[in-house]
């Protein structure tokens, strides 16, 4: 397939963006606090605007007849550490803001490598 | 893509003009040759159809995906903004806001602003919907005028000393490059 490389390194970023946004959906349902619920839904919100872009840029990359360069060794490598740090998140384990700020923290290394 | 059809269609006028044996025999070979390319051209067409469609369902559904996760948030953000905008009304004045009928109108007037929103953001999707029909039907188009001129280079390719039917093919080759130039 081409831009194999390019496609499933995508993927792997909205995996991991999908996994952040479960987390804080249940979170927001969970919480009796309203000030931090509306916190949790501005996170939930950039955090689907920035999935929905990923996926555009997915069936673009899908789509076109253009062939694009792999992603660098080096942001596969901080992808798939980022990755493991968030799974080695057990929700439900630490305080609710700890667990939100790890979550935003992580979100934006996965949005950014 | 224009250019490869459209410098053997002009060939092709050029030749039928002069309807000597010798111009018919020439306007056949570049008939021929025009039919490969416009096979070709096909065949990219129907490619570009099948991307095109695949990408627009998929880009189609990750709208729909969005928009039906966000208006969740956004009709709670809504709410909850309203209710508090009535609370604090209501508790800073209780004597003339705690009224049945102000509540009432709260109720009314977030019921009208939840339908709002929803319309706001269905809305898009329909004009989503119809730009994609549009984009597909043009590939379509483009693909049915080059599936005609083929035929009528088969024609012309394939039936010699027909002076009128190729006169005719003239006419069409103008036409087509109308059409053709019409449907981009």
């Amino acid at each position: 397939m081409p831009n194999e490389a390019a496609l499933n390194f995508i993927t792997d970023k909205i995996t991991g963006l999908e996994i952040i946004k479960q987390e804080l959906s249940r979170m927001f349902l969970n919480t009796t606090d309203l000030n931090q619920a509306d916190d949790i839904r501005r996170d939930i919100t950039r955090l689907n605007q920035v999935l929905f872009t990923f996926e555009s840029m997915r069936n673009s990359l899908a789509a076109t007849a253009n062939e694009v360069s792999p992603p660098p060794p080096a942001r596969i490598a901080a992808l798939t550490d980022v990755l493991r740090r968030l799974n080695s998140f057990v929700s439900g384990d630490q305080n609710i803001q700890t667990a939100l700020n790890f979550l935003i923290q992580v979100a934006g290394v996965i949005r950014n490598v | 893509m224009k250019l490869k059809i459209l410098t053997p269609i002009i060939l092709l006028g050029l030749s039928l003009t002069s309807f000597g044996c010798a111009g018919e025999e020439t306007a056949r070979q570049v008939a021929l040759q025009l039919r490969a390319s416009i096979i070709d051209d096909e065949q990219i067409i129907d490619k570009t159809i099948e991307t095109q469609t695949t990408f627009y369902e998929d880009q189609q559904k990750t709208i729909e995906k969005y928009r039906s996760e966000d208006i969740i948030f956004q009709l709670d953000a809504q709410r909850r903004k309203r209710s508090a905008e009535a609370a604090t009304a209501m508790s800073v004045n209780p004597q003339q806001e705690a009224r049945l009928s102000n509540l009432m109108d709260y109720l009314q007037e977030t019921n009208d602003t939840e339908y709002e929103l929803w319309n706001k953001l269905y809305g898009g999707e329909q004009q989503a919907r119809e730009e994609l029909k549009s984009k597909i039907a043009k590939l379509q188009r483009q693909k049915k005028v080059l599936t005609q001129v083929k035929d009528n280079l088969n024609q012309l390719a394939l039936a010699p000393n027909q002076k009128k039917r190729a006169r005719m093919l003239i006419q069409f080759s103008q036409e087509t490059i109308a059409a053709l130039k019409a449907s981009r």
